[in-house]
């Protein structure tokens, strides 16, 4: 299939091509020139965060973790270099310079080592990194933290470590990887107060401590530490308010240096106080996201009900003349780019995998209000037009669509969609409603969720996780489990074929489920798949739980703490279980189609037809089908999903009901249930070369489907057909999410190419 | 529609097929609303635009691709990723 004449181009060479002219888009100069700024500077590192992360805790030796990691994180606030670029109305970067990155060492450390010589130069996501930074790195940090890094830490406490980061079976290296992630905070509430409404909280939680309470020790710690967090971020605004009075006194052109003053005078208010305009609001929603963003490891931190929340601020501002339309929605671009500017940072392994630097950012429109009515509105608009000027990779624009969304708000997204950008994605609204309502409550319960709460927070968050902004928190992209894989130990009485990459070829790796030729019915094979699967779901899941208790112990995160519902009130930080909905870790699957599309070609042409014996077909896949090229395309051409035929559809139907209700049935160490999901992103590229050849007709190490799609190329009876076939799946049951998707030809959609 | 006044705006509307973009609106409508799928994501390039662009890198450095719950420029992608992505089901109405 590789064709020399293709070349590999990565990220950094892409980086040059785009700089300059290529990336001055937008609806406004100021825009243009800011996407330009965003193209013009490479990912870079700083070390910030880690050198405040080591003073603190190398100063706090023995003292309880929560007080080591809160005074850290106040610390990184506090000491944050302003950053103030030309052109910004909205003020805030995460590092010293533009797309920056600050490293979570705690999460890292252990890894970083071996990338680190050639973090700069790597073809995939490569980092900028001061060569003093990178010696401080290597001499002192490296040293201090990489035996004390979650992953570090897990694999003395688990059976199987390696087995779990590279088996390509199970794995949750994504997991170890990430805490502090997938999270919508709750900014209608976080608006309405400013910062200020949950310091005094956290003050009448510090006065309510009673100190012979055995629940409330550590409590002490918990509040003092939030009130050292809140103040940092004061002085964090502060900072920036000076720091733009600086400029401004130094600006030469007039009109500049208003916009200078402007930013000082709001940043003296938010994000502090009540936000009282559009521009204020917007301000302390992405500050908001950009501290997220240095205090957690992982992806997915969410804008969620974007159109909502912003309504009231912006119509204010439209009666009052203070604001227009085109007004906002360039701070609306702004809020993009800046958005795109968060990269995420990771090992140069997982960067061929998930390269563009892209940390999953969502922001959506439509949906219904608490009422049920349909709650879309100019911003909605506002909101998916920008995407259309701006063109930036982030955030993931989202229409959540009901019955009752306008025709012309889905023909904006639809025109959004011609752009051939990706933007938008489409929900569902009352699927993810229905899976919120039994999200990490298990087989037989409810989650604590209300219709009204739902409707009002509700949204997906990262790709399609379904998630209510303030009151769920908990890892949705944790564990995963390689249904292809699955169906090859099936037809090796659970040994992994020799030959495949990482750990254990021709090890033991599932359980014993009997020679095939002996299968005497389809019953036997497909009872043999089922309980590969349910081992290795539960395997991984047995080893996630112990990451989640160390989680809970050792890695709290204060400013998810203060932005979730109720954890003031409890003094519990979020990650330790405080949130009005603990959920994860998650349990999501690949190769949905690789399992179906491999059963119903074992049923159909062992058993059904009898033209092949199951042993002529193991041997078959043991040369990958080297020798027997006619019996690939029978396989091939057996049913396949995704074409409304029933045949495979049920079958996929079926396989997708178990996966759900074993993962559901799993307990977790925050108290709920896990939960099913079936998203993760380009996994069946690199789970795929780790999956041996398929009863599929798939060869040895070539992609699996990806996500919930149909194989490639096999759903040949076009786009309505295929949505049938989605169409059979029982959603309820994949609480977590399920990610979707299609391919329509440009040609269909518009008569010219514009690029 | 919104009327929206951005003489400075770089974005230049594309000559919609009206038919096509009815038949999409159904598409999603029919997917989402009817049969219950929670999600749907599509990429909407022609296969011969990502051909092109794996041969001449340095022609399409702002194309876009949608891999999975993200959008990426198609040039960070690695040769593998853009692979699979290629050998994607292009549907047509």
């Amino acid at each position: 299939m590789t064709d020399s004449a293709v070349k590999e181009v990565g990220s950094r060479l892409g980086m040059e091509w785009r700089d300059g002219k290529s990336a001055e888009v937008g609806s406004t100069r100021r825009i243009q020139q800011l996407n330009r700024l965003l193209h013009a500077n490479r990912p870079s590192v700083d070390i910030h965060r880690t050198r405040c992360f080591t003073k603190v805790f190398q100063a706090t030796e023995g003292e309880p973790y929560i007080r080591r990691r809160y005074k850290a994180c106040a610390e990184t606030y506090r000491t944050l270099e302003p950053v103030i670029y030309d052109h910004e109305q909205l003020a805030g970067w995460q590092g010293k310079r533009i797309r920056c990155e600050q490293i979570n060492i705690e999460m890292h450390a252990d890894w970083l080592e071996g990338d680190l010589d050639q973090m700069r130069v790597r073809q995939f996501d490569p980092f900028e990194i001061d060569d003093a930074d990178l010696q401080e790195l290597r001499e002192v940090h490296i040293p201090y933290w990489r035996d004390k890094t979650l992953t570090a830490v897990w694999a003395k406490q688990v059976p199987h470590p390696v087995k779990m980061v590279s088996s390509g079976i199970a794995d949750c290296v994504n997991y170890l990887g990430s805490a502090g992630s997938h999270f919508i905070p709750d900014y209608a509430a976080l608006l309405s107060t400013g910062y200020k409404g949950a310091y005094d909280r956290v003050q009448e939680g510090l006065a309510n401590v009673d100190p012979t309470n055995p629940a409330d020790i550590g409590k002490r710690d918990f509040h003092l530490g939030l009130i050292e967090v809140l103040e940092a971020v004061k002085t964090l605004a502060e900072n920036y308010a000076a720091k733009a009075r600086e400029l401004a006194a130094a600006e030469e052109h007039p009109e500049r240096k208003a916009e200078l003053l402007e930013m000082a005078r709001i940043m003296d208010w938010v994000p502090w106080n009540p936000a009282r305009t559009f521009r204020e609001a917007i301000q302390t929603v992405w500050l908001t996201e950009m501290l997220l963003s240095i205090e957690g490891a992982g992806p997915s931190l969410t804008y969620g009900r974007f159109d909502q929340y912003m309504l009231p601020y912006y119509e204010k501002d439209i009666a009052e003349s203070r604001l227009t339309r085109e007004q906002a929605m360039e701070l609306i671009e702004e809020m993009y780019i800046k958005t795109t500017n968060i990269p995420w940072f990771q090992s140069s392994q997982l960067a061929y995998y998930f390269g563009g630097y892209y940390r999953f950012p969502h922001l959506g429109v439509g949906g219904l209000n608490k009422l049920g009515r349909d709650a879309s509105n100019e911003l909605s608009y506002l909101c998916l037009r920008a995407m259309r000027h701006v063109r930036t990779t982030g955030p993931t624009v989202s229409l959540y669509l009901h019955q009752k969304t306008p025709d012309e708000l889905l023909l904006e997204a639809a025109k959004l969609s011609v752009e051939g950008m990706g933007h938008p994605s489409y929900f569902d609204v009352e699927t993810y409603s229905r899976m919120l309502e039994y999200r990490g409550a298990g087989l037989q319960g409810k989650s604590p969720y209300t219709r009204e709460q739902i409707l009002e927070l509700g949204s997906p968050l990262g790709c399609v996780e379904p998630g209510v902004a303030g009151l769920q928190y908990g890892h949705t992209d944790s564990g995963i489990v390689n249904m292809g894989a699955v169906v090859s130990l099936a037809l090796n009485n659970g040994v992994k074929p020799a030959g495949l990459p990482g750990w254990g070829p021709g090890e033991q790796a599932g359980p014993q489920t009997g020679d095939p030729a002996t299968f005497s019915t389809y019953e036997a094979f497909h009872d043999a798949v089922l309980e590969q699967l349910a081992y290795a779901i539960r395997e991984v899941h047995a080893h996630m739980i112990v990451a989640e208790k160390i989680i809970a112990e050792q890695h709290q995160i204060p400013l998810f703490t203060i932005l979730s519902t109720g954890c003031i009130e409890k003094g519990v930080d979020v990650a330790a279980g405080g949130a009005y909905c603990n959920i994860g870790p998650t349990i999501q699957c690949v190769g949905l189609a690789d399992m179906a599309n491999s059963m119903a070609a074992v049923k159909k042409v062992v058993y059904d037809e009898g033209s092949v014996t199951m042993d002529a077909l193991r041997k078959a896949l043991e040369t990958d089908f080297a020798d027997d090229e006619e019996l690939r395309l029978k396989l091939r051409n057996a049913p396949k999903y995704g074409n409304n035929d029933d045949y495979a559809d049920d079958i996929a139907a079926e396989v997708f009901q178990y996966f759900a209700d074993v993962v559901r049935s799993l307990r977790c160490y925050r108290g709920n249930y896990a939960d099913a999901a079936i998203q993760m992103v380009q996994a069946n590229v690199g789970f795929g070369e780790m999956t041996w050849a398929t009863p599929s007709g798939r060869h040895a190490m070539r992609p699996l489907a990806d996500t919930m799609s149909a194989e490639q190329q096999t759903d040949v009876h076009g786009p309505t057909a295929a949505s049938l076939s989605y169409g059979k799946l029982n959603y309820s049951a994949f609480t977590n999410g399920t990610l979707l998707n299609m391919w329509i030809s440009r040609s269909e959609l518009a008569k010219v190419i514009n690029n | 529609m919104l009327e929206l006044n951005t003489p400075e705006s770089t974005y230049q509307e594309p000559d919609y097929n009206p038919a096509g973009i009815r038949n999409f609106m159904n598409l999603v409508r029919t997917t989402l609303n009817d049969h219950g799928v929670e999600h749907i994501q599509f990429n909407t390039l022609n296969k011969e635009t990502l051909v092109d662009a794996q041969a001449h890198p340095e022609k399409y450095p702002t194309l876009m691709v949608r891999v999975a719950g993200y959008s990426v420029y198609f040039t960070d992608l690695g040769r593998r990723v853009q692979d699979d992505v290629i050998s994607r089901t292009e549907h047509r109405f």
